[in-house]
């Protein structure tokens, strides 16, 4: 009888331990991690080593979630950073410098997509206006890379130029570009193109002087 | 020219060569850059000249814009490649998530993802209908295969050839 006594009690005591995990293994779930089981068992007892386990386990997850939680922050800092280095790299703007009466010279440096060559076209046929300029000049000695989108950009740009009654000049195509240009199948024998700015000036200079003369 | 029968690794014929492949992927217009550069590197790793290595980072330029372009995500691969007899080249994949069009068709300067290129239309259009076949003319062999919803646009190249002319190679 006694017996029988003994693993009734056991069976209650085992069900209400694990009633206890239960709880803690819930609100773990839930997401709180700082929860922990109380033991108040001595350290010999057969569940201890399974509480202690528990317990380990939530402190690992705790620890993983602020991990993840910095990174979070870190990333979010890191992102930040990238989009005011990209309004940074905008910035760097193309200027459109004057360099005679009436010629006004573009310089293009590094990668054109669309949104610089959009912006680059409008700034150029605003100054051709503000300006009078008769003459522009888009230098493409900082380009690395002629693909055909690059090509279309400056194409596109070039017929810009000439709707509004001015010259348009390509200017710096080194003997690479010209190459691959040609390799390649575009056609760009609707621009004019020069070997160096110097000789885009000096050209149109001489121009300028013959027509003087001839007035 | 004879086309072997597909593999599902590939052409047959043209195993893996020592150099580690290289992936960049291609999620936004930065990839231009990058493609390219990782491009210029590899190739010149390779041994290509100097000449040629900038030609591969045209048809890299075109490969990515093209992604960009019409297939939005995607990436490129690098990787080293041998020909049957020996000789070394460049495979450069350009794996997007858009399905399959007509390679033959696109070929054809003038013509873009939507058909011929009217000129009068020129401004609506995303181009000039020249990059692939300033890729061809840039290579030694292209292929196009889908792949799941997407499909791989396979590039090849190999050493020892001097600089293209200016008639398709295709």
């Amino acid at each position: 009888m006694a017996e029988r006594e003994t693993t009734g009690d056991l069976a209650t005591m085992m069900l209400d331990r694990i009633a206890d995990i239960l709880v803690v293994v819930a609100d773990v779930g839930s997401g709180d991690y700082s929860t922990r089981i109380k033991s108040d068992l001595p350290p010999d007892h057969a569940l201890t080593t399974l509480y202690e386990g528990i317990n380990q386990m939530i402190e690992s997850l705790q620890r993983e979630q602020q991990r993840s939680t910095t990174y979070q922050a870190e990333l979010e800092e890191k992102l930040a950073t990238i989009e005011v280095q990209r309004a940074a790299i905008r910035e760097l703007s193309t200027p459109i410098i004057e360099v005679w009466e009436g010629v006004l010279c573009l310089p293009v440096v590094g990668v054109l997509d669309s949104t610089r060559s959009a912006e680059m076209t409008e700034a150029l046929l605003t100054a051709i206006v503000e300006k009078k300029a008769d003459c522009a000049i888009i230098d493409i000695t900082g380009i690395q890379v002629m693909d055909t989108g690059t090509a279309d950009h400056f194409l596109r740009m070039a017929r810009a130029v000439r709707l509004l009654g001015a010259t348009c000049l390509l200017t710096g195509i080194n003997p690479a570009i010209a190459q691959t240009i040609i390799h390649m199948g575009v056609d760009l024998s609707g621009v004019i193109t020069h070997r160096t700015m110097r000789n885009a000036l000096q050209g149109h200079v001489q121009r300028y002087f013959r027509r003087e003369d001839e007035d | 020219m004879k086309t072997p029968p597909p593999s599902k690794e590939g052409i047959a014929g043209i195993a893996a060569g020592p150099l580690s492949p290289l992936r960049c992927s291609v999620t936004h217009d930065s990839a231009v850059f990058a493609a390219r550069s990782m491009g210029r590197g590899f190739a010149a790793q390779l041994g290509f000249d100097r000449e040629v290595v900038e030609e591969l980072v045209v048809v890299v330029s075109e490969l990515t814009s093209n992604i960009l372009k019409y297939g939005r995500r995607g990436h490129i691969e690098f990787s080293e490649i041998r020909r049957d007899d020996g000789v070394r080249g460049i495979s450069i994949v350009a794996a997007d998530e858009t399905p399959p069009f007509d390679l033959q068709g696109s070929l054809r300067d003038g013509y873009d993802a939507k058909g011929k290129l009217d000129p009068a239309l020129v401004f609506g259009r995303g181009g000039i209908g020249a990059g692939l076949g300033a890729i061809a003319r840039l290579s030694d062999r292209i292929e196009l295969e889908p792949d799941g919803v997407g499909k791989r646009i396979i590039v090849r190249r190999f050493l020892g050839r001097p600089r293209r002319g200016s008639s398709p190679g295709f």
